[in-house]
């Protein structure tokens, strides 16, 4: 809860706002601010509270103005009224707090001046001045929020026709026989209580959900076998298996990657006489001819490249026109640029690691792979948040989750395809994080297995 | 008997990011809309306000609960939100790929989550690329860099059970990898 305000509750009336902004500053009221903000019936008010941006508002501040009573004002564009604080959309705890305490002292001042002066008060210089610290911090804040929907970022300020409406008020006598007294609000309905659905007895209806078993376990594990090999782990860095990529289309869809990202154009990429693949980077899409999961896929990837075998080259656009209308009416078979490369790296590895990687190194992975759209393998996730928070060489990791070494020198490989690491060793303690806490790892295990059980319960 | 354990995980992200949706696609029971039942408890009575909220549940056992909280889009209030995070396990931040700006909405959510992400986990799901491919998931992972933070992003369909199950997957192993699953 925040503090206690030095002259207890502001009694505050609120006017022309929203039912959702009223829920919402009501719950704040009941709750963490209640010992600063106790909503009255206005003609109890120390001060109002209106929304700027409710249809509304300007009426209702017009009306009150002769009050010599303070205001807060919520809206999204820097308002600056005479005798009024701004808090700028969207509402924290602290600018609450704060307003809370400069609108104590702007109402005694008010009530002091008001005593000397028969017009509406307008802040004088000092106060103005003493106000700008808070409206630029505002205006900072301001900038650093998004635009609500609606309401362009170019969108005049709405509250300079505002400003000259209230600044050019009628004497207190005219406006007495003009405008008619104000109604009092009606008393807000203050909630006592937060409504938390994890505490209150309410009807949940249950959900059905099927068991996911498009993929049997045999065939997950014949993939798996296929994207990181079979090897057994090793016991000294000598007798890691490595492959040469230069060997490999891996090579080819490298290079294809590096010009399409480089130049911004759609590259192709010659697999044979009559199967290619489309980088786009553009799109971040990749489109293949030949099914990645498929059989002819990972022959292609795994044997050794024949010299002219593959070729690529940036499409004209007649070329290129016609190479996307194909693609477009064969969607299924666009995938994701980096599950292309992160695919084609793995069927060509198969769990060893490439030639002339520094086995001992420790690097960080720096960027999580996207792991809801590439291919899946044992222990992918655990490896990512483990190389993620601490700078680690591939066979520290595979030693540190007690698993097969395979797995990590596969996304090693993949990883590093897509330059998800941080290999600069100058970069890398900056990257440490602490080490994680185990308090919660039976939870976390029994969550998982329950996600990941589908149905069970 | 032993005690309850209840945990929370957050939801958050501007509206039409997919929080409702997600939490609709993980959670045992449907989820629930607070304000709506809020309003129906306190019909016979004094009328009573909430903050709407999405609400949904996944039971571990009889004495393990994991609530699943989906923060209001529209009308951002971090004092609620404090409120909101307390225990809770991590964030799940969910932004919409055809937003005007999404980068704007990271910078906002982040900033009003500061605290809980420095202390637990964010773990960012890009909805509605299908749609909107740019930017992509490297512009994503650059910003956020420039932020200072680091966190899994990842392309969801919040309708799939697999990829809202992959961001709650990645958010308990980056806070405990050593977890078996």
């Amino acid at each position: 809860m925040l503090k206690h305000s030095k002259t207890g509750p502001l009694k505050v009336a609120l006017l022309a706002i929203s039912p959702h902004n009223r829920a919402i500053l009501e719950f704040f009221f009941s709750g963490a601010g209640r010992n600063l903000f106790r909503v009255v019936p206005e003609a109890e008010a120390d001060a109002f509270i209106l929304d700027h941006d409710h249809p509304d508002a300007k009426e209702d501040w017009q009306q009150r103005a002769a009050l010599h009573k303070p205001g807060i004002i919520l809206s999204v564009h820097p308002a600056e009224l005479p005798n009024c604080i701004w808090i700028p959309k969207p509402l924290t705890s602290r600018a609450l707090t704060d307003a809370a305490d400069r609108v104590h002292e702007l109402a005694a001042s008010l009530e002091s001046e008001s005593h000397k002066a028969q017009r509406p008060l307008v802040n004088s210089a000092a106060e103005v001045a003493s106000e700008k610290p808070l409206v630029q911090h505002a205006e900072a804040h301001f900038r650093d929020l998004p635009q609500p929907f609606g309401i362009p970022a170019h969108a005049e300020r709405s509250d300079r026709k505002f400003r000259s409406l209230v600044i050019n008020l009628p004497d207190e006598e005219d406006m007495a026989e003009d405008v008619p007294p104000p109604m009092p609000a009606p008393v807000a309905d203050i909630p006592t209580r937060v409504f938390d659905p994890a505490e209150a007895d309410i009807p949940l209806e249950e959900v059905d959900r099927p068991i996911d078993d498009s993929f049997s376990q045999e065939e997950a594990e014949s993939r798996w076998k296929a994207l990181c090999g079979e090897q057994d782990d090793v016991q000294s860095v000598a007798e890691v298996a490595l492959f040469t990529p230069e060997n490999y289309l891996l090579s080819t869809v490298l290079e294809a990657m590096r010009v399409a990202k480089e130049s911004q154009q759609t590259v192709y990429l010659k697999l044979s006489a009559k199967d290619y693949a489309l980088l786009m980077p553009q799109q971040g899409l990749a489109y293949c001819t030949l099914d990645t999961r498929s059989e002819e896929f990972r022959i292609l990837c795994n044997n050794p490249v024949q010299t002219g075998q593959f070729a690529l080259h940036i499409p004209n656009s007649a070329e290129l026109e016609r190479l996307e209308q194909q693609a477009s009416h064969d969607a299924d078979a666009l995938l994701d640029l980096e599950a292309f490369v992160w695919v084609g790296s793995l069927l060509t590895a198969r769990g060893r690691l490439g030639r002339g990687v520094e086995i001992e190194q420790k690097i960080s992975l720096k960027y999580w792979p996207n792991l809801t759209r590439l291919e899946q393998f044992p222990h992918i996730m655990r490896i990512a948040a483990l190389w993620n928070q601490r700078p680690a060489s591939a066979l520290d990791i595979a030693s540190a989750l007690a698993i097969p070494q395979r797995y990590v020198f596969a996304f090693h490989t993949a990883a590093n395809a897509l330059n998800l690491f941080e290999m600069d060793q100058n970069k890398l303690k900056s990257r440490e994080k602490e080490k994680p806490k185990q308090e919660n790892r039976g939870f976390f295990s029994r969550f998982l297995k329950r996600l990941l059980g589908g149905g069970t319960k | 008997m032993s005690s309850m354990i209840n945990r929370k995980i957050i939801f958050t992200g501007p509206v039409g990011a997919g929080k409702t949706t997600a939490i609709a696609a993980i959670s045992d029971i449907k989820p629930v809309a607070t304000d709506e039942y809020a309003s129906d408890m306190t019909k016979s009575r004094k009328p009573q306000t909430t903050v709407a909220m999405d609400y949904g549940l996944i039971r571990l056992s009889e004495n393990e609960r994991v609530h699943l909280y989906g923060t209001p889009g529209q009308e951002r209030f971090d004092f609620m939100w404090d409120i909101l995070t307390k225990g809770g396990i991590g964030l799940i931040l969910l932004l919409d790929n055809t937003r005007k700006d999404p980068f704007q909405d990271i910078r906002f959510y982040t900033n009003a989550f500061r605290d809980f992400i420095e202390k637990q986990q964010m773990v960012v799901g890009v909805t509605r690329m299908d749609l909107h491919r740019k930017p992509g998931l490297v512009e994503y992972r650059r910003y956020l860099e420039s932020l200072s933070l680091q966190a899994p992003v990842f392309e969801v369909d919040a309708r799939s059970h697999k990829d809202v199950t992959m961001l709650i997957q990645a958010l308990l192993f980056s806070l405990d990898p050593g977890v078996i699953n």
